[in-house]
């Protein structure tokens, strides 16, 4: 590939870890009008869950019996019911007490949980699956997953001996069928437009009779299992996972959102995918600009934030009583 | 008209926002196919009572019936499946939505979707304003289009009870006049009980059946149009 | 009440005080009652006990047997005593220990300490008392400096000085001459990268890119679209294990055809938890030198084994006894007037063979004797490059 068609593909790889996190936070904002600040962690419990479930299930002999397919499923089920349930904790105890206080509130709280979630990741996530585990494990590549504290390999998931420009085609497939899906789930279907109506009127929505405690409650669970999938997409990019990578993709996941406008799915896209295109075109394009790609990145975000504050695709709709 | 059954029954409510006292011992009836008015003040405790009823409020005390069942401590999206709609213009629409998408997401309960339709139909046709309108995001809606859309959204779940609060609010008078034109047509044609809760003296009390007062929390009068208009009352300057 | 539990409080104090110092003062009287007339003293600290013990106590043992050694050789009119502190890798501990020895009248030099830390703790007390402290285990670059000088010298090599003996194996040995450098924003890296840079610069090259990466940072590609389109050769990594394993894999997975090196801080096991085709022909430069492959090594290792202790012999145990080694011969030249200042001049100017090599210091005190060997991943392992088929031409490096 060119150098060019190199750059272009990990912007695109890069926006769409981005995209998935910042989905993540449109969503749960959506629903509370919170910023529910760990779902960068959340991700990367994500990720730790199917390193855990394939380290646990290799060594009891599952992984290999069954077709690779088949055993990719199981993990990312595994993780995803672990995520939904990590993302129901969140809201239980980290938003709901918080209900009738200022959005400061939560704000804070999810980040101390987000706090929570990485160093109990990077504390006692090794000894207590090595502890499950029998014995090294190793997939077709000798590659060790059971080892050290930080970074913590991934095991090669996607197109495993394969090239990595299938794994990377695989990856940019897998984020835009998890769009489609969820632009079908949240236009097409009862739960997912009564998630639009919350977002949009809570008070009305609670007037048509939508049922909003248990709508935010498969919002949780829903966000879960996006930021699972994100997690497993992310670490199979990646190659590795670092426990406290998860501060990171939160701050980046809701940079995306702001850019997008916070309550658009699609804008969440469209952010995610300008901030991974600055970032490695500032780094690939620019002489010694990688120590700035933060910094330009966030320059731009501020740009937006200062001159469209309402997001890309938010639109400045002023209902006047 | 008394020995008609009450479809709406509440009974000592007190409710309160934080440690404020928000209705104290609230008590009224509402009878099957009447219009009722409940009239007030700003900040009299009328939307409050709206949200009790709906259970958008919790009630401290007291009780609420519909239907002769209790449905005091029934979450709000159970009490709308029983056929309570508040068509409120101040709590606005879905304004991204189309005002198309807007009315289906109102007929969140119906499952039929020939039911649906044929109920979209009729809204349509009672309200003409909005069949131009439908592709149009509801966010950009004149003041008089929403009212007719909050109350089209209400209207398409034919419900036992329909609540408006303040339907006239903010209105030119002239669309006003159509509003409670509307209003009456559903009670007659469509048999719909109405709750009228309105700070608009004259218009409401024109077409209802019986009206109460409320102020500070408290229903202070009762009693049908001519007999609220001979207690003198309303020359009250507080009510005017 | 309160008068009284604060009168117990002071009288418990003094009481602790008093044994403790009690013991101290017996502690030494024992010491230097030992031998038959005159004594010189020789302060040692390191670890050992404690997170670091395996390595502080190896060292220990090697300067011992050095000693030991020298006072059986009878090339000395005096006995030499070394009075041991265990440092703990804590830095309060280290400056205890340090006072303990310059408090002593017989100290004429010491050498310690195997964390930089604990260094830093006690190089103060050493100046205060004038009492010259060879390093022979701590790392950090700064420990050295004009105003640490000349009462402090350091016989082991800083880790930005590995890459001397790296430079001259890639730039001189094998020819690489486009050199791409990728460093991390700390201090580490930027030293790193500034140190390679004068190599380059020493030998009329220019490096062809030079990127800096954040900490934590998981993805290189972007910087490795810009190696590729510098025709660069070699990618020098100027920082530790934890990005470095990861930009030699996606080095592999991108196709970029360079040779991969860096210092010793990329030499760990967990740079083999990448792939091993991705590992392979990783280059790493580590400190030390490989003992049995010299004379004197291998004496040293029969001499330690022979002495029969209990740790065996560590990464750093060559550089106690190359302290010691220096040290004596430091002795040596103070002939009959043993003093610490005598003792300072001749560790500052002096020129010392030892297991490693020759030692001279440079004008802030530090060793300019850099004994390093190369590493090479091969087949998912470190290897000796000297033993790899990396050095018999089997296996060719990438950029070649």
């Amino acid at each position: 590939m060119s150098r060019f068609g190199n750059l272009l593909m990990s912007a695109i790889l890069c926006g769409c870890t981005y995209t998935l996190v910042a989905i993540g936070y449109c969503l749960f904002f959506g629903v509370l009008d919170v910023v529910v600040f760990c779902c960068g962690d959340i991700a990367i419990f994500g990720a730790f869950s199917i390193i855990g479930a394939f380290t646990i299930i290799w060594s009891a002999g599952v992984f290999q019996a069954v077709p690779t397919v088949v055993a990719v499923l199981i993990l990312l089920i595994v993780a995803s019911i672990l995520c939904a349930v990590l993302g129901l904790i969140t809201y239980r105890i980290s938003v709901k007490p918080f209900e009738k206080s200022s959005a400061l509130m939560p704000l804070l709280s999810t980040i101390a949980l987000g706090v929570v979630i990485k160093e109990v990741l990077g504390l006692i996530f090794q000894p207590v699956i090595n502890s499950m585990a029998t014995s090294v494990v190793r997939v077709d590549d000798p590659k060790t997953v059971v080892g050290g504290r930080n970074p913590q390999s991934m095991p090669q998931l996607i197109a495993a001996g394969g090239s990595t420009l299938t794994r990377n085609l695989i990856i940019i497939v897998v984020v835009a069928l998890i769009l489609l899906a969820l632009f079908f789930f949240l236009n097409k279907t009862k739960l997912g437009l009564s998630m639009q109506a919350i977002s949009q009127n809570k008070e009305l929505a609670l007037m048509t009779g939508v049922n909003v405690k248990s709508a935010i409650r498969w919002t949780f669970i829903i966000g879960g299992v996006l930021l699972a999938i994100g997690g497993f997409l992310l670490g199979n990019y990646q190659t590795i996972i670092r426990f406290d990578g998860g501060t990171m993709y939160g701050t980046k996941g809701f940079a995306a959102a702001v850019v997008g406008g916070l309550k658009s799915t699609w804008g969440a896209v469209i952010g995610g995918m300008l901030l991974g295109f600055v970032e490695v075109f500032t780094a690939g394009l620019v002489p010694g600009g990688t120590k700035f790609q933060n910094v330009i990145a966030f320059i731009v975000v501020i740009i937006f934030i200062v001159f469209k504050p309402e997001g890309i695709i938010g639109e400045k709709i002023a209902e006047k009583v | 008209m008394s020995e008609q059954t009450a479809l709406l029954e509440v009974n000592n409510l007190y409710t309160s926002y934080g440690r404020i006292p928000m209705l104290l011992d609230v008590s009224f009836r509402l009878r099957e196919g009447e219009i009722c008015t409940i009239l007030g003040a700003n900040g009299a405790g009328k939307t409050t009572l709206v949200k009790a009823i709906i259970g958008m409020v919790k009630a401290d005390q007291g009780t609420i019936q519909f239907q002769d069942e209790d449905i005091t401590s029934m979450p709000t999206h159970k009490r709308i499946e029983k056929g309570i709609q508040v068509a409120a213009a101040e709590v606005g629409t879905f304004p991204k939505m189309t005002v198309e998408k807007n009315l289906r997401l109102g007929a969140y309960n119906i499952k039929d979707q020939k039911l649906l339709s044929e109920r979209l139909e009729e809204a349509y046709e009672s309200f003409p304003v909005l069949k131009d309108r439908l592709q149009q995001k509801a966010g950009t809606l004149s003041g008089g289009e929403r009212t007719m859309l909050a109350l089209a959204r209400a209207y398409i779940n034919k419900p036992a009870l329909l609540i408006m609060d303040e339907p006239s609010l903010g209105l030119a008078p002239i669309v006003v006049d159509e509003v409670f034109r509307i209003v009456r047509r559903l009670n007659q044609e469509n048999d719909m009980s109405i709750m009228l809760v309105e700070q608009n003296v004259v218009k409401s009390l024109g077409v209802s059946d019986y009206g109460y007062i409320i102020q500070k929390g408290q229903i202070i009068f009762q009693g049908d149009p001519d007999q609220i208009h001979e207690s003198g009352i309303l020359d009250n300057p507080v009510m005017s | 009440m309160k008068k009284r539990i604060l009168a117990i409080g002071v009288t418990v104090c003094m009481i602790a005080g008093m044994v403790l110092t009690g013991c101290g003062g017996s502690g030494g009287s024992g010491g230097s009652s030992g031998g038959d007339g005159k004594v010189v003293k020789l302060g040692f600290l390191s670890p050992i006990t404690g997170a670091n013990a395996a390595e502080g106590a190896a060292a220990r043992n090697a300067f011992q047997m050095a000693i030991d050694q020298a006072n059986e050789s009878g090339d000395y009119d005096y006995k030499i005593e070394v009075i041991e502190i265990d440092d703990k890798s804590d830095p309060s501990t280290g400056v205890a220990g340090a006072q303990k020895i310059v408090s002593d009248p017989d100290v004429v030099a010491a050498t310690g300490h195997w964390n930089s830390g604990v260094a830093e703790a006690t190089i103060p007390v050493f100046k205060e008392a004038e009492i010259p402290m060879l390093i022979w285990g701590a790392i950090a670059s700064d420990l050295t400096s004009k105003d640490n000088y000349p009462w402090i010298t350091r016989s082991a090599p800083t880790d930005v000085q590995e890459n001397v003996p790296l430079a001259k194996a890639v730039l001189d040995d094998m020819g690489y001459e486009k050199v791409f450098i990728i460093s991390d924003t700390t201090s580490y890296g930027q030293g790193n990268s500034k140190a390679f840079k004068a190599e380059l610069a020493d030998r009329g090259l220019k490096e062809v890119g030079f990127e800096e990466v954040q900490e934590g940072t998981v993805d290189f590609r972007a910087i490795l679209t810009k190696v590729k389109s510098s025709g660069a050769d070699c990618v020098y990594w100027g920082g530790v294990v934890t990005e470095g394993s990861l930009l030699k894999q996606q080095m592999y997975e991108e196709g970029v055809n360079a040779l991969f090196c860096g210092i010793s801080g990329n030499y760990s096991e967990d740079f083999l938890k990448i792939p091993a085709e991705a590992a392979e022909g990783a280059l790493v430069v580590k400190p030390g030198i490989v003992l049995d492959s010299t004379e004197d090594g291998k004496k040293f290792i029969e001499d330690y084994e022979a002495a029969g202790f209990s740790e065996p012999i560590g990464a750093y145990t060559p550089y106690a006894y190359t302290a010691a080694e220096i040290l004596l011969q430091a002795l040596k030249e103070c002939g009959d007037d043993v003093t610490p200042e005598a003792m300072r001049d001749a560790i500052a100017n002096g020129s010392f063979d030892g297991i490693m090599g020759t030692t001279t210091f440079d004008d802030i005190g530090q060793t300019e004797l850099v004994a390093a060997y190369l590493n090479v991943v091969q087949d998912g392992k470190w290897t000796v490059y000297d033993d790899s088929e990396y050095a018999d031409g089997t296996r060719t490096f990438g950029g070649k």
